[in-house]
């Protein structure tokens, strides 16, 4: 069953930086010396969505849901096996998917990426200068003292000592080389970042710091966010709008307040509930789930979610409920979006 | 932690290092510490690699190995073929600093006379006391051509007078084995070389192909490596050796057993640069490189060629004496390098039945030699592979 257009015509929505539609990657799984495929790993499985410029789009779900999939597929940092993305370059919305890798190479500074892991995201071997200067010098900047000063300024941005431009990365501590990451994404002039866990491998206090420098940078440079994310407080406290996915499909997109405050999906309430609040005096209502993440290789029948959900009934069981949009800009894939009376947080 | 008390940086750990800069070090060591931030990672390897003190010995030795194998005419009194008559098998000449009435003089050594032992019909080398001959160090000698280019007849060592200085004794025709072995240690030890070299290509190329492509080929090419090493080393090297035609001269028979080496010598590496790269293709920043817009082939020359380099360089430094021994078995099985050729497989020929090895000991120096190198390449690679990976302690 085909999945109904989420996005409305062009027209109505100039600012659109990104929209993505039926989006698939499938990891075929290969048995045997002649590698027959004998099925799939369904990583991301028939997304839309979209982002505006300006905003921030916080993707959360658990572990192995494929949000991290998701945002490389976008970036074609990893080959989505199906689906369309469309990108606005010089104001233009242009099919990404369509595009061949040469065509596309050029058009790739637009869109970069900041990642989980401060520790694999920079080559041991490159000092500061060139690890941040790097996407010049592949994007056509040969001019030395031009990649120089670019450098430094965009080390001044981030928040790194300028004199520490010819240091290695094993110098600097972990909030210290996100920050090496950030001025990396930065140096194109990108206009969509795609934060993959930026913060998930930092100490609290570090992760504030470099949240409240994502929110400086995107304000100073107009940035478009996409902030992938497990952590629900970080996500509140970023996002324009959110989005949660359960094993490779989104179950709800929303304006981060209204989704927080009146959920459209079960699976949402239930993360919901698992936030802890730091007021002693509120009682908790934690809701636990039962049984397993569904497996991405062999999903259960109708709604993926439905094995786990308090409030699953037949039609749960048979039939795959419908991206929808329940209230204005607000989508679920949930049977009973409308009639549940599901519980948020203030 | 606030005071930080070690007077030395510890090259060693990352972790200490990370401290002292969130700790805010005291001003005084602040160059001391620049410097280790500013490091490159090879400048690391090296730090690191200078404190491995057997690894250190190893590289001294094997520099001085090769440097004397280089120059053996210079080092080697004598040329591999000159023969002395009377002096087959002839023992170690004993260097003398004494007289026979007992004080010391300049070095200097007795003529050999060789009688038979009636009853055991026994070879019997007894000292001519009558006349002393002087050794000389930078005498004349044979006229031979140092690198294969300047002809010079300088010798390191010699005597003066028509007995000869046998260090190491003589062979059973008579030639001086110390001469051969320094000789034989040119073919023996760059052999190592050559064959580790062409192992090294075909391990990285089939590797490589095999890591980056990945699927059908990364199958055929690892089935392949596993039959490879399935087999017993000895009877392929034999089988392949055979294969070499007898009438090939000494350059070509040479090359032929670099090449037999090399085909079995390249599977292990091709296992580690294929392992290396799958790993490092995943590795975020080769993503990141990726999505700024860089092409294949330059991700692989900037990225993923420098990060498995150390690795390989390490597994070169451990692969090159198994190549040593390899020419030295076949060879000692009369199936590698053929005489006139000279190696220390060859050499150990001599040392092949039991009367050459209890009558004459001697002849089994070259055998020595064969284990001091290939010990002081194991150190060597020990500290290699310690020291290529700077950021663990």
């Amino acid at each position: 069953m085909k999945t109904k257009k989420a996005i409305p015509d062009e027209g109505l929505r100039g600012d659109r930086l990104l929209e993505v539609e039926n989006l698939r990657k499938w990891f075929p799984i290969e048995k045997g010396f002649i590698r027959r495929v004998v099925g799939h790993v369904r990583a991301v499985d028939d997304v839309s969505f979209y982002l505006n410029r300006g905003e921030t789009l916080g993707l959360v779900g658990e572990s192995g849901c494929g949000k991290t999939t998701l945002g490389r597929c976008v970036l074609r940092g990893i080959e989505p096996t199906e689906g369309t993305i469309k990108f606005r370059f010089n104001g233009e919305l242009t099919d990404v998917t369509a595009l061949k890798e040469s065509e596309f190479r050029p058009k790739r500074r637009d869109m970069q990426m900041i990642f989980q892991d401060p520790f694999s995201s920079l080559d041991p071997r490159m000092s500061v200068l060139d690890i941040v200067g790097e996407p010049l010098k592949v994007n056509g900047v040969t001019s030395r003292s031009e990649i120089e000063d670019r450098v430094k300024h965009l080390m001044d941005i981030v928040g790194l000592e300028v004199k520490h431009l010819k240091r290695f990365p094993h110098a600097f501590s972990g909030g210290q080389r996100q920050r090496i990451g950030i001025a990396r994404a930065l140096s194109t002039n990108p206009k969509l970042i795609v934060c993959d866990e930026a913060v998930s491998a930092l100490d609290v206090s570090v992760q504030a710091q470099i949240l409240n420098l994502l929110q400086d940078l995107q304000e100073e440079f107009d940035l478009t966010y996409l902030f992938v994310a497990h952590d629900l407080s970080v996500v509140e406290h970023i996002s324009t709008r959110v989005s949660v996915m359960y094993v490779g499909k989104m179950v709800e997109m929303g304006a981060t307040e209204a989704m927080f405050k009146n959920p459209r999906h079960p699976y949402t309430e239930a993360l919901l509930s698992a936030v802890p609040n730091p007021d002693p005096g509120r009682k908790m209502s934690r809701i636990v789930l039962r049984g397993e993440v569904a497996n991405p290789a062999n999903l259960p029948s109708g709604c993926p979610f439905h094995p786990r959900c308090a409030y699953a009934k037949d039609i749960c069981r048979e039939v795959v409920p419908e991206w929808r949009e329940v209230d204005p800009d607000h989508f679920a894939a949930c049977h009973f979006s409308s009639e549940l009376d599901l519980v948020g947080i203030e | 932690m606030a005071t930080v008390k070690e007077s030395k940086i510890d090259e060693g750990t990352l972790a200490s290092a990370d401290e002292k800069l969130l700790a805010g070090v005291d001003e005084s060591r602040e160059p001391e510490l620049e410097k280790w931030f500013t490091a490159s990672q090879g400048q690391l390897i090296w730090w690191r690699f200078k404190k491995h003190k057997m690894a250190l010995i190893g590289i001294a030795v094997l520099a001085l190995l090769y440097f004397v194998s280089m120059f053996a005419e210079f080092f080697g009194p004598y040329g591999t073929t000159q023969r002395f008559a009377a002096y087959e098998n002839a023992p170690p000449t004993r260097i003398r600093f004494r007289t026979e009435e007992g004080r010391f003089r300049s070095p200097f050594i007795y003529g050999l006379t060789r009688t038979v032992d009636r009853a055991t019909f026994r070879q019997v080398f007894t000292d001519d006391t009558s006349v002393m001959y002087d050794v000389k160090f930078f005498t004349r000698g044979e006229q031979g051509k140092i690198l294969w280019l300047i002809p010079s007849n300088l010798k390191f060592i010699g005597v003066d007078g028509d007995v000869p200085l046998l260090i190491f004794g003589a062979d059973r025709l008579g030639r001086d084995l110390f001469s051969r072995t320094l000789h034989g240690s040119r073919l023996s030890l760059f052999i190592g070389f050559g064959g580790v070299f062409l192992s090294f290509v075909l391990g990285t190329l089939l590797g490589g192909l095999s890591g980056y492509f990945g699927g059908v080929v990364d199958d055929v090419i690892q089935r392949m490596i596993d039959v490879l090493l399935s087999i017993p080393t000895i009877p392929l090297w034999m089988a392949l050796a055979a294969a070499i035609p007898r009438h090939w001269g000494v350059t070509q028979t040479y090359f032929a057993i670099t090449l037999v080496l090399a085909v079995v010598g390249w599977a292990g590496l091709a296992r580690i640069v294929r392992g290396k790269l799958l790993a490092l293709r995943e590795e975020d920043f080769v993503l990141a490189a990726r999505i700024f817009g860089s092409r294949q082939l330059y991700i692989i020359r900037r990225h993923l060629l420098p990060n498995f380099m150390s690795y390989l360089i390490v597994h070169i430094t451990l692969a090159i004496p198994a190549t040593i021994l390899g020419e030295t078995s076949l060879s000692f099985l009369g199936l590698g390098l053929q005489p006139p050729a000279v190696s220390w497989g060859v050499l150990l020929r001599d040392a092949q039945n039991i009367t050459a090895i209890a009558q004459r000991p001697w002849q089994l120096i070259p055998g020595a030699f064969v284990v001091i190198a290939v010990l002081m390449f194991s150190f060597l690679g020990d500290g290699l592979r310690d020291a290529a990976d700077p950021y663990k302690s």
